[in-house]
């Protein structure tokens, strides 16, 4: 209790809800009597209550008083921070209790039929009341970050929401810088963002278990963060936007890198693989300069603007050096025989960095050709044909990863790898083998009835590996039999290993590999799915 | 014993320095006078000495510990700024119970002691008072904290002398009983002659004079004096202790430094034929004090 003491401070907190308890009562009410508009009016009155709780930041008058009270300021943060979150998430809970007692209690007695089917359950409840808590601190926790760093509740308003999109928007230009200079970056799927921008998840999506961890975690160290701003920031603060020169400085830094991809990329009218980079980088740097300079102007306010062409020479110094990065030693880059441990390659995508997925290449010959191949790709820049994902693992412990496109001259190549690495996955002990799957696509309509059996027994097992090894080695077109480590296809044949690993044979062929591997007796037991 | 020692405290604003190297002592039980020009830094320097800023550099130590984020000392202190503030729309009451769950050692009995002595209502909300009664109400509060030392940033300036009066005794009262401290800030000298014993004047962002006002009264002395001889007259008028002197008709006004008692037994010596020591107020004393520091007499506007 002494702990929690020196910890808190009710007197701050009593005081906090006796001036702005009044947010809750209203939110409380609000939330009863909209509960379709819940999200979005927890997105107004988090901001809302950061700005009433922290708005004394801006008043010199209230600063005063309050930094001349005993108490340190981390914790003259810490028991406003808990305030505000008193505030938000007191009538969130309150109306899950209503909710529940509406439902349980009130609703069965008015009607008459089974009200389950039409009204929340208590889990429902429960998952509202913990998507609308979370969401509300986390977007409080964001703005009383924007109200830490800048010297105005308008600004602070503001800022809550812009803040909220820097990390996506920051993440989307520079892959875009990627792909505009780099030639064999292996594009990845684009992940789903929308978990890193609060309010739109707040109102569209549901949270998984992970968001709500990774929302704890977040929460935590975001307010980590303004707490220790809270002590950076001194109570004379002048009446900039940023009031620490280093995040006004930061702030500078972001903005023209914004204005510059966005505005360039909107400047773009041909097509996307046409553009000249020397015309791009043109464009870069007026746009950079002039947005730079302009921002200059607004925060500095006239004092000193021309002295910080230095801050922006850094800028270009930076952006050209990640440019030429990207333009010659990244694109160019070939690493020398004798430094290559192992390569392994992929033709579906690089997404899962599983072992699994990529194939060792052993042989020799195969991987010079490879390299060749890759050094040509640098030349040729192809843009169409077939994705090849060549993962390098080097001798200094170094991963590098480049994705060519290959053309049809390199329809040779493509097989004798395919061929390569089908015949390596499948250089296989039947002892490794724990079963062995077989989806066949029903002929009739409609298409998409499966028949699925297993096989399992050892002796059957055996029987089929043989086969299948038949297949692959044999490339007729009478039995020709593709290879895969991943897929959906519902016709096929997959060996599962006994480490899990799965691999899906698939190809022109595979009515009658599946007819040659099919034991007796499984014809009479046939599941329909 | 010392209550507050500041060495060379440093403080800018925006790279303007307010405050630079600043030396100030304060004994406890004092009432110390801080002078100086409107914006001379007199705020700053209280806001440094309660912990509302940080230096940029120099100590500030209170009771030998420095200041700023110390929550054993900030208890120690009560702070007055030139602006009365409260929270918005709070009576006296409720001001009170937010100090009484802040400070450990408020004082109930004497919150309704001095309550009675001012007669202030506690029920009305403190924005609506006038600018004496918040003035007076700020006091009462301050004082229920029961504070070692008081730092009040222009607590009477622009009071009516009534109010000012009764506010003083009240603090009197405390530094009497209890050897509290107190720290005022005013840019008129004359409003804190009567109530401090020791003045600093603040100037060019330091403080260029710290003298205990028994100790300056000793030091200065203001006499008028006339000779028959004129011959007497010169050999006076040409001692090193004369700091200053004006001629009226035969009769010399003179400023010289020496306490009462010297000076008598000097002049008198030199058998003048009128001779009177005369009142010499705090605001005169400083001019010439600071002349003697170099300053030009102008310099002094306070």
């Amino acid at each position: 209790m002494k702990k929690m003491n020196s910890l808190f401070n009710w007197t701050i907190i009593r005081n906090n809800l006796k001036m702005y308890g009044w947010i809750g009562i209203l939110a409380y009410g609000a939330m009863f009597f909209m509960v379709p508009l819940i999200h979005i009016f927890a997105i107004i009155i988090s901001v809302l209550t950061a700005q009433a709780i922290f708005g004394y930041m801006y008043d010199r008058k209230y600063i005063d008083i309050i930094h001349s009270l005993p108490i340190k300021r981390e914790k003259v943060f810490l028991n406003n921070f808990i305030s505000g979150a008193i505030i938000l998430v007191v009538p969130i809970l309150l109306l899950g209790v209503t909710l529940v007692i509406k439902e349980n209690i009130i609703m069965p007695m008015y009607s008459s039929i089974d009200y389950n089917i039409y009204f929340l359950t208590n889990d429902d409840i429960l998952y509202w009341v913990m998507h609308t808590a979370i969401s509300s601190i986390i977007i409080y926790t964001i703005s009383v970050f924007a109200a830490v760093i800048t010297s105005n509740k308008i600004n602070q308003f503001l800022l809550s929401y812009i803040i909220m999109f820097v990390p996506v928007g920051l993440y989307i230009c520079i892959v875009h810088i990627i792909n505009t200079f780099s030639f064999g970056y292996p594009e990845i799927m684009t992940p789903d963002t929308s978990v890193a921008i609060p309010i739109v998840k707040a109102v569209v999506s549901r949270y998984t278990d992970f968001e709500f961890c990774l929302y704890i975690l977040a929460i935590i160290a975001i307010y980590t963060l303004a707490g220790w701003l809270y002590k950076q920031r001194k109570s004379e603060s002048s009446n900039k936007i940023f009031v620490l020169p280093w995040i006004e400085s930061i702030n500078k830094y972001v903005v023209t890198f914004f204005v510059m991809v966005i505005l360039e990329g909107l400047l773009q009218f041909d097509n996307i693989n046409q553009i000249s980079k020397s015309e791009v980088i043109i464009k870069y740097l007026v746009i950079s300069a002039l947005t730079y300079f302009v921002v200059e102007v607004f925060t500095k306010k006239g004092v000193g603007i021309l002295k910080s062409y230095k801050g922006y020479l850094v800028y270009v110094g930076v952006l050209g050096g990640i440019i030429f990065t990207l333009n010659f030693a990244y694109s160019k880059e070939v690493p020398k025989t004798d430094d290559i441990k192992e390569i392994r390659i992929s033709f579906y995508n690089n997404f899962d960095t599983d072992d699994n997925y990529l194939k060792n290449i052993e042989n020799k010959d195969l991987k010079d050709k490879i390299l060749n191949m890759h050094k040509a790709a640098i030349v040729a820049k192809e843009d169409e044909g077939r994705n090849i994902y060549i993962n390098y693992s080097l001798n200094n412990g170094r991963k590098m990863v480049r994705m060519y496109n290959l053309g049809i001259k390199y329809d040779q190549l493509y097989s004798e790898i395919d061929e390569y690495m089908m015949k390596k996955a499948l250089n296989i002990e039947d002892k490794d083998v724990n079963e062995i799957q077989v989806n066949i696509l029903g002929l009739s309509f409609p298409q998409d009835v499966t028949h699925s059996y297993s096989i399992t027994k050892r002796s059957d097992i055996q029987n089929a590996v043989k086969r299948i090894r038949d297949y692959i080695n044999d490339h007729s077109f009478e039995k020709k039999i593709f290879y895969s480590v991943e897929g959906e296809r519902r016709d096929n044949v997959v060996v599962v290993m006994n480490d899990g690993q799965k691999i899906y044979l698939f190809g022109p062929k595979m009515k009658k590999l599946q007819h040659d591997i099919e034991p007796y007796e499984t014809i009479e037991d046939v599941e329909i799915e | 014993m010392k209550m507050i020692e500041v060495r060379g405290l440093k403080k800018s604003f925006e790279k303007l320095y307010v405050l630079d190297g600043l030396d100030m002592n304060v004994n406890k039980g004092s009432i110390y006078g801080l002078v100086g020009p409107n914006g001379a830094g007199k705020t700053t320097l209280i806001k440094n000495m309660v912990g509302i800023y940080k230096p940029d550099a120099g100590q500030i130590k209170i009771n030998g510990e420095d200041v700023y984020e110390n929550v054993d000392i900030k208890q120690r202190i009560a702070y007055m700024p030139d602006e009365n503030t409260s929270f918005k729309n709070y009576s006296i009451k409720d001001m009170a119970k937010f100090y009484k769950g802040i400070y450990i050692n408020w004082s109930s009995e004497k919150y309704e002691k001095v309550k009675a002595v001012l007669g202030l209502d506690e029920k009305i909300k403190i924005d609506k008072l006038s600018k004496g009664m918040k003035k007076q109400a700020m006091f009462l509060l301050l004082l229920s904290t029961m504070p070692e030392l008081m730092l009040l940033d222009e607590p009477v300036d622009g009071l009516d002398p009534m109010v000012r009066k009764k506010i003083w005794n009240i603090i009197i009262e405390d530094v009497v009983e209890r050897e509290m401290t107190v720290v005022i800030s005013s840019h008129n000298l004359r409003e804190l002659e009567d109530f401090c014993d020791t003045i600093g004047i603040m100037k060019g962002k330091k403080i260029v004079i710290e003298k205990e006002l028994d100790e300056l009264r000793s030091v200065i002395t203001k006499i008028q004096v006339a000779f028959d001889n004129e011959a007497s007259r010169e050999e006076l008028l040409a001692k090193d202790y004369i700091l200053a002197k004006e001629t009226k008709g035969n009769m010399d006004i003179l400023i010289v430094r020496g306490s009462q008692d010297e000076i008598r037994n000097e002049i008198e010596a030199t058998k003048p034929k009128l001779f009177d020591i005369m009142p010499l107020t705090l605001e005169e004393i400083f001019i010439y004090e600071m002349e003697e520091a170099g300053y030009e007499k102008n310099e002094l506007i306070v």
